[in-house]
């Protein structure tokens, strides 16, 4: 009796945490704040992160072109001026993932 | 009586519990701000590792495993159970940011200070009570008078019986949300 209560609570609890977790993600298992330019995406957790891999470069690079960093925005925009120290840097990147020098959650 | 207790068993006791959860805090604090961040992670993994060897405790009890002494497996659930919990109250310090792991820390602070309870405040209630007794006894006391002057602590020794009835079920939710915790880094992190 007591090991079936105990069993259902748990259920209950798991239940309740992973309904939570779909419908508030960011409240509920956001490991930090958004940065201020990606908080229009923090209930959207699958638009950087991979399950089971973290949230890999080739999904910054949809948005965040390598050939554009430091000169055009993500919306298309040209940067006036361009950003060439930064340009310059990205583009001379060899095996470097975003994730290690950017955090988005801090 | 009552009054006595209370000051000198129970506030004490609340007092270095929230001194050592502030500590916890502390030293999470200095941990993440600096070089030793990574490290964090790991005592989360110590920690949850020694509370489920604890658990082999709680099997034994319920007879769903039939080795070890109920009573040495006693003190070392005791030992692990504490030194996990301290781990993980390092490992997640206070931060607010999550819902999720932020249920299974209370859950589980919850969880120790009901078996605290149980462990020392309820034998010191029953202790006090017992010397009382012989006290009163000596004074020659009438048994009515002797029990009404011990009805106020025997009413916290009989509500402090029930720890258990905190213990266990908040377990359960600690647990429940503590695998939550380690399913969704599992999914969103990068090992």
């Amino acid at each position: 009796m007591v090991k079936h209560t105990a069993l259902i609570s748990f259920l209950i609890a798991f239940v309740l945490g992973v309904a939570g977790i779909i419908v508030f993600p960011y409240y509920t298992i956001n490991p930090g704040v958004m940065i201020e330019d990606h908080m229009h995406l923090k209930n959207d957790c699958l638009s950087c992160h991979t399950l089971g891999f973290g949230a890999q470069t080739e999904k910054c690079v949809e948005c965040h072109r390598v050939s554009g960093i430091g000169i055009r925005r993500v919306s298309g925009e040209e940067r006036e001026p361009a950003n060439t120290k930064s340009s310059f840097l990205h583009q001379s990147i060899i095996n470097i993932q975003c994730y290690d020098c950017h955090t988005e959650h801090n | 009586m009552t009054a006595r207790f209370t000051f000198t068993k129970i506030l004490p006791f609340i007092i270095i519990y929230a001194v050592l959860i502030g500590a916890a805090a502390i030293l999470h604090y200095y941990m993440h701000s600096s070089g030793l961040k990574w490290t964090l992670r790991y005592l989360g993994i110590a920690g949850t590792a020694l509370i489920l060897i604890s658990f082999f405790y709680s099997l034994r009890k319920r007879k769903v495993i039939n080795f070890g002494k109920a009573k040495s497996l006693l003190q070392i659930h005791e030992l692990l159970a504490w030194t996990g919990s301290l781990l993980i109250l390092l490992h997640a310090g206070f931060e607010f940011d999550a819902v999720i792991p932020r249920m299974a820390v209370f859950a589980m602070l919850i969880v120790v200070a009901s078996g605290l309870t149980g462990k020392y405040l309820l034998k010191q209630a029953r202790e006090s009570i017992k010397e009382k007794r012989l006290e009163l006894k000596a004074k020659n006391l009438s048994e009515e008078e002797i029990e009404k002057e011990l009805f106020a602590l025997s009413l916290i020794a009989d509500k402090m019986q029930l720890w258990r009835n905190v213990h266990i079920p908040l377990t359960v939710i600690f647990a429940a949300f503590a695998l939550l915790h380690i399913i969704t880094i599992l999914l969103f992190w990068r090992w």
